[in-house]
């Protein structure tokens, strides 16, 4: 049995990687539309998360340990909202900041916050035994990618230049891709905004077991 | 009770901090143009055959601000709406128009030929200032020249159609690039003109 686990751990990690892998190929392509920029974003921000941090086992091991701080959840909760609406609405920034931004390796970014929000649900990084409360943080946590995502795909303009090129497709228009980005953001944080919202509305059993003297609040 | 409002008050600190910096982050200063400044702003290499034979050199067009735009007759939407935005903002700039110089370089040289080009560009002439100037080079040339300005392209559809960057970058009176228009911030005429107003009057 614990074998079993082993090797799937092993199998999370593998595709993990390989999915980053992937990803970060697609980043590098100058011609990508932003439907595909943005399903690598995501893909690094929201698939390849929680298959790394499936990777990690439950106990309390010593990388768990360092990376008590990076996991924080107020740190995470904050940082993950944050780059969500300003690497997809770097018009509302200042433009030294948003240049500053659009000049570090997104992708990097995107997997670093994804890593934060997805620790707080994933067993092994878990610090909130509540299922409430991970629920709430995660919601308010995606709550910004998915206003984003329908800013995106609602807006009657182009708007995520100049700091990101547009490309001109001959297979989409700019505001169309515009669109599709938007939609491809909006699915990528559907899990788990219905996770969350499902939780938060009771509709689901506890997936946590309370354990004797459990109050609900955060362990650290 | 004492240690657990410290913790929660240093856990919300990354909370804080950023409400603290938000007015500074949200827009705390207005471009000053609606383009992008080039950094460096370099000196360009452009001197490739005009639609007419002669060649173009842009080092020979000191004194007038020059708009670079890479893109091809065949496509769809982008480059006719960007060329059109191009002759908007000419048409605002009254006399200083005749400052100013349009050049269209065709990523697709073995269809677009000097008179296609010509009868193309004929249709974005604006109503005051020079006619635009199209450019159709070699293979060897345009790779060269799209490099230099930081343009990529490839083919799709079996040749029918390219997908490429679509930048428009101003040239000053110095010969140097100094900004560069993606798709939206060129689809502002009026701003467009007026940063070409500024770099002709040095601002």
């Amino acid at each position: 049995m614990a074998r079993d686990g082993a090797a799937l751990r092993a199998a999370a990690g593998i595709a993990g990687l390989a999915a980053a892998a992937a990803a970060a190929a697609s980043l590098r392509d100058p011609l990508a539309s932003m439907a595909s920029y943005t399903g690598a974003l995501m893909a690094l921000n929201q698939l390849v998360p929680p298959l790394l941090l499936a990777a990690l086992p439950r106990s309390r091991s010593a990388a768990v340990g360092a990376a008590a701080v990076l996991f924080d959840p107020i740190l995470s909760l904050a940082t993950f909202g944050a780059l969500s609406a300003a690497v997809s609405l770097p018009g509302l920034l200042n433009p030294t900041l948003a240049g500053a931004l659009y000049a570090a390796p997104l992708g990097a970014l995107e997997l670093l916050t994804g890593l934060m929000i997805w620790a707080q649900v994933m067993p092994a990084t878990r610090r909130i035994h509540a299922d409430w409360r991970v629920a709430l943080l995660v919601w308010v946590g995606t709550l910004p990618m998915t206003v984003v995502a329908v800013v995106w795909m609602m807006a009657p303009a182009v708007i995520y230049t100049p700091y990101l090129d547009v490309i001109c497709r001959w297979d989409v228009p700019p505001l169309v891709d515009q669109k599709w980005a938007g939609f491809v953001m909006l699915v990528a944080g559907m899990p788990l905004q219905l996770a969350a919202a499902w939780v938060l509305l009771g509709l689901g059993e506890s997936t946590t077991a309370r354990r004797p003297g459990d109050t609900g609040r955060c362990a650290a | 009770m004492k240690a657990f409002g410290r913790r929660w008050l240093l856990r919300s600190a990354p909370l804080l901090a950023i409400a603290a910096a938000l007015p500074w982050a949200l827009r705390g200063t207005t471009p000053a143009t609606a383009g992008s400044p080039v950094p460096g702003e370099p000196r360009l290499p452009l001197a490739l055959p005009g639609m007419d034979g002669h060649p173009f050199d842009i080092g020979a067009e000191r004194g007038r601000v020059v708009l670079v735009y890479f893109g091809y007759t065949h496509c769809p939407d982008v480059c006719p709406s960007t060329l059109a935005d191009l002759r908007d903002a000419v048409g605002r700039l009254g006399p200083d128009a005749e400052r100013v110089r349009v050049v269209f370089v065709t990523l697709d040289p073995r269809r677009d030929t000097g008179p296609l080009l010509a009868d193309y560009l004929v249709s974005f002439t604006p109503e005051a200032g020079a006619p635009f100037v199209g450019l159709v080079a070699d293979e060897a040339a345009l790779a060269a020249s799209a490099r230099a300005w930081g343009v990529t392209w490839r083919s799709a559809e079996g040749g029918a159609y390219l997908d490429h960057s679509s930048v428009v970058t101003a040239v000053g009176p110095d010969g140097r690039a100094r900004l560069r228009y993606g798709f939206s911030q060129s689809a502002d005429p009026a701003a467009l003109a007026r940063d070409v107003e500024g770099l002709i009057h040095g601002a």
